[in-house]
């Protein structure tokens, strides 16, 4: 057995979690064992139903009690498929017919009831043990052993059985007769009277459950066998610690490798016969560069780099071809007629629909243009205020929040000693007249000197007096440093000068331009 | 490779797995739900007897509300788990690992009705089985599944050793081997450890390890690894 081939992750679990493991393998391999179980009972189930006509139920039965021997192929495709391997489907009917007959008379009889009999089938069928070494070896399998197993038998057990009535009801949902109820079921079971329907169709659903259920009972079994062994005999470990051996061995073969390479290319060197040598070597190079070269061409002209699409067209046919096989067109034309009044309904909706829609649109005309108005005009709106902030920095720069004289104001505030409010006052006046005489584009968040880039860059003449501003008032308010008194009163006085309003400022821009 | 989790991916690109729990250990579960809800039933039949007509319209009332929210009842409030489940060691969870809602909890047990058809789960015994997240009808509708709750992480003892380091760094699968090889001295015979050591590439080992002694340097690796 090698480990390092298996297909399943392996980790001690426990008991119902390698159950469900099981149930995972069952559900890749569903098929191939749904179609083996199927390959070696149907003939029989039919051949005993043809038998005894008049007792479905013994044939089940039959089947039933034989269901150790028919899992045995589906315990073959699971094991094989644990290890990579896949038979084909021939393959799989030759070998499991010589399965079925190994241990054949114990396995229907005493062994049949035995809660663990997927559990213990492997080791009969794969690890190829009978007698005395059978029974020890399962004994050691068995010591603590999970009750999960015994428990599955019975819960699977259980869901057969269930699920056999379900079919058998879902079948009777889609026979015909008055007497479908299965409330009438139990009625005439209890009375034991015309059940003969009742009992096929129950032996029928029965063999359906069977064969459902068989592929995960077999699996369920087979993955707690596994999980046992591998718990055991630390299977995880032991593919682990081989993965770790194989590293290192690989990394000292390259040391070696190297070394016997470094050594020859010594030789090759020293020794000039080696020179054609070296040449061939240098040949089969740019051979197998070529062979390499077609491959990937070969690979990358195949399927996995091309993009295939498929497109189907729906092309109408020409009435002429039509005509050349009169039957199918009459029996069209019948269609045809059929289907007329659903056309010509199809065709009267559509119409009415666009006729709706037209409407719908003439009364929405006027909702619709006040709608695309009002769109621009707060658009429109938005700009304006984009324009002038009422803010900046904390200071408001509204034209109604200011003085009528601002230079008055703010010479009678130092005065009274509050310094800091009187070149506030100034300063903001300043912003106020920029932004609404002069125009200047200031946004919201801007700082005190990038005002001042922007005042530069519109080359206004009072750029160098609003510079100076600036500075006293970043002084101020930041650094806490008070102008003097006489730098003060001379930014006042400039003040008025610079600020006049803006036409006469412009006036005179033009005079002196 | 073949496992029996269902993985989930966290924003941050971690996967997580989910051991969901499939066919046989939910039926149990549910059977054993059954037996409770049944003494339940049992005991309110015998209180509703005395009460004459009045204790029949009570007992159907009663009877609606036990079999609607036992389950949702205890799926919201008690971490996923019905009294069954938890005997089973499973819970209900939203798909992604998330614990259970009361919306999902409620359209998971509604639609047990539709697990139901045709005949005593019949539909949900199926979905169950063909199902990769083994989830019933009402689950693939709520985004839940079942899985088993994780065990407590106590650490199994392992024989104590004086520490020490492997000679050659191993990545961490390695490393859990190793310390798994010393977990489980009591359950591996002493051949199979044995066996199992002689695997190792000897540049694990200090020079003149004999064979014999790799085991119990395997110990100290392990007890190296637990940080003793």
């Amino acid at each position: 057995m090698d480990l390092s081939k298996i297909s399943i992750k392996l980790r001690p679990r426990n008991g119902y979690a390698a159950i469900d493991l099981g149930t995972r393998m069952a559900q890749k391999n569903w098929k191939r064992m749904f179609l083996s179980a199927i390959i070696f009972t149907l003939p029989l189930f039919i051949l005993l139903i043809a038998l005894m006509p008049n007792n479905p139920i013994w044939a089940i039965f039959v089947i039933w009690w034989l269901k150790p021997v028919w899992e045995r192929p589906l315990l073959l495709i699971l094991s094989q498929d644990v290890f990579h391997q896949s038979l084909s489907q021939s393959e799989i009917i030759k070998h499991g017919f010589k399965l079925l007959f190994k241990q054949l008379i114990p396995s229907i009889t005493w062994r049949r009831f035995s809660p663990t009999r997927s559990f213990d089938a492997p080791v009969m069928q794969l690890e190829n043990l009978s007698g005395a070494a059978r029974r020890e070896r399962l004994s050691a399998l068995h010591s603590r052993s999970p009750s999960s197993i015994s428990g599955m038998t019975i819960m699977m057990h259980i869901v057969e059985e269930l699920i056999a009535f379900g079919m058998m009801l879902f079948i009777l949902q889609f026979l015909p007769t008055d007497d479908i109820e299965w409330t009438l079921f139990l009625e005439n079971m209890v009375s034991n009277t015309g059940l003969d329907l009742y009992y096929l169709l129950l032996a029928i659903g029965w063999y359906i459950a069977m064969v459902l259920i068989a592929p995960f009972y077999v699996a369920g079994g087979f993955s707690s066998y596994l999980n046992q062994r591998s718990i055991r005999e630390a299977w995880d470990l032991e593919l682990v610690f081989r993965q770790l051996a194989a590293k290192h061995k690989k990394k000292s073969f390259d040391y070696h490798n190297i070394a016997v390479g470094i050594i020859v290319s010594f030789l090759l060197i020293t020794i000039p016969v080696t020179k054609a040598a070296d040449e061939q070597a240098v040949d089969s190079y740019a051979q197998q560069k070529q062979t390499n070269k077609r491959n990937i061409e070969k690979i990358q002209s195949g399927p996995d780099y091309k993009r295939i699409e498929q497109t189907i067209e729906l092309k109408r046919i020409n009435p002429d071809s039509l005509d050349k096989n009169k039957d199918k067109d009459k029996e069209k034309e019948k269609s045809s007629s059929n289907n007329l009044f659903g056309k010509s309904l199809a065709e009267v909706l559509s119409w009415l629909f666009l006729l709706a829609l037209i409407i719908f649109i003439l009364f929405k005309i006027p909702a619709i243009i006040e709608y695309f108005n009002s769109g621009a005009s707060s658009k429109n709106a938005n700009l304006g205020s984009k324009k002038k902030p009422e803010q900046l920095f904390g200071l408001d720069l509204k034209q109604e929040t200011l003085p009528e004289d601002v230079v008055k104001e703010s010479k009678a505030l130092w005065h009274s000693g509050e310094h800091r409010d009187a070149l506030g006052l100034l300063y903001r006046a300043s912003l106020s007249k920029l932004i609404h005489d002069f125009n200047c584009e200031f946004e919201d968040g801007f700082t005190e000197l990038e005002c001042q880039t922007i005042v530069e860059r519109m080359q206004l003449p009072l750029a160098s007096y609003f510079a100076k501003l600036t500075t006293v008032w970043r002084l101020l308010a930041y650094g806490h440093q008070l102008p003097t008194e006489s730098s003060f009163m001379l930014l006042a006085e400039q003040w008025t000068q610079n600020f006049k309003p803006a036409v006469e400022v412009n006036h005179q821009a033009a005079v002196n331009g | 490779m073949l496992d029996n989790t269902s993985k989930v991916e966290t924003p941050e690109g971690i996967e997580l797995p989910l051991e969901v729990a499939g066919l046989v250990p939910r039926t149990m579960a549910y059977f054993i739900d059954l037996l409770i809800f049944l003494a339940l039933y049992y005991i309110l039949i015998l209180i509703a007897g005395f009460l004459g007509n009045f204790g029949e319209g009570l007992f159907y009332i009663i009877f609606f509300i036990i079999y609607w929210l036992y389950p949702i009842i205890f799926e919201v409030f008690r971490n996923g788990q019905t009294p069954g489940k938890k005997s089973l060691g499973i819970k209900v969870v939203h798909h992604d690992g998330t614990p259970v809602s009361l919306s999902s909890s409620f359209v998971r047990n509604i639609l047990l009705i539709a697990d139901f058809l045709p005949f005593f789960y019949t539909a949900g015994f199926l979905s169950m089985l063909f199902n990769k997240d083994f989830k019933r009808l009402g689950d693939m509708a709520a985004g839940t599944v079942v899985i088993y709750t994780e065990k407590e992480n106590k650490e199994d003892p392992i024989p104590t050793a004086k520490p020490r380091a492997p000679a050659v760094a191993l990545t961490l699968d390695e490393q859990r081997s190793v310390l798994s090889l010393a977990e489980r001295h009591q359950q591996l015979s002493e051949a199979r450890q044995q066996e199992l050591s002689s695997l190792l590439p000897e540049q694990l080992f200090s020079s003149k390890t004999e064979n014999h002694s790799r085991l119990k340097q395997l110990h100290a690796f392990a007890n190296w690894l637990r940080g003793h």
